[in-house]
């Protein structure tokens, strides 16, 4: 495991995850996660939440053609 | 070709990793119209809870069902589940889309804009087992601690915005979202 000097914040990783974070600091963000097992984990951790999210929100529901239109891109 | 009718709206996150693996090694599109259905509308939804209009998640929802049909190929279940990977397709292409309104000539090659690098296989849990644990530890997070994660992730405010709406403190929005993550992600706590 690498041990880095410093670490991101946990609200800086928090909005890092959840893409709410300005350019500057997710560059500085996502410079510091290779070299870091801790901070890696914990986005991992955030991301799976973000999934949830995704799960347990109520849908709106799509136009009527956007499944045709994607169908007809793949 | 017909498929068993389930439910989908209540499929589990496991059904649809399965369904999306399915999806990778046949590269069957009525098994895609599934996903589509169960996907689509939440990203959108998602999209919108973020402030973006109707008609921009639409179109974003759109390009993130493409994108995973696309790349399915790349998602491996030992490592995420299909929400989840969905969820980092989503969020990262909502992130290039403000960028390329603001900035025309974005550089594809900024730092901001690589995926999140993986796990390292010796460092972690097993996906399948790190999701069941975080899914856990978010249903049993006390109501005001999941509050504050739940708007982290959907409003583009900083934290001291989020104490105004709420009408609390800034101290105790962010001692709140600490004891969150702590649970969420256990090895915060550990190493300071
Ligand atoms: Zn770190």
């Amino acid at each position: 495991m690498t041990h880095a000097a410093y670490h991101i914040t946990e609200e800086t990783l928090l909005s890092y995850a959840a893409g709410m974070l300005a350019e500057a600091p997710a560059v500085a963000v996502a410079a510091h996660l290779p070299g870091c097992a801790r901070c890696r984990s914990a986005v991992a951790a955030l991301e799976i939440v973000g999934g949830t999210l995704l799960d347990e929100i109520a849908p709106a529901p799509m136009s009527s053609n956007a499944l045709s239109l994607v169908l007809a891109r793949l | 070709m017909t498929f068993p009718a389930i439910p989908i709206t209540n499929a589990s996150p496991n059904e649809m990793s399965a369904l999306l693996v399915a999806i990778a090694i046949q590269h069957d599109k009525q098994m895609f119209v599934r996903l589509f259905v169960y996907y689509a509308p939440r990203v959108k939804a998602y999209l919108m809870r973020q402030g973006v209009d109707a008609a921009g998640a639409e179109e974003l929802a759109q390009e993130a069902m493409l994108i995973v049909w696309r790349r399915c190929e790349t998602f491996d279940p030992e490592k995420a589940s299909a929400s989840t990977w969905i969820y980092t397709i989503v969020r990262n292409l909502r992130i290039d889309a403000l960028r390329k309104q603001r900035r025309p000539m974005f550089d594809a090659g900024d730092p901001a804009l690589a995926p999140t690098p993986p796990l390292r296989p010796d460092e972690f849990l097993l996906g399948e087992q790190r999701e069941r644990r975080v899914r856990e530890a978010l249903a049993q997070l006390p109501a005001e601690q999941a509050t504050v994660v739940r708007l982290s992730f959907f409003e583009d405010k900083p934290h001291g915005e989020i104490a105004a709406a709420l009408s609390l403190p800034l101290g105790t929005v962010k001692s709140r979202l600490r004891l969150a993550m702590r649970r969420l992600a256990p090895q915060l706590g550990e190493t300071e």
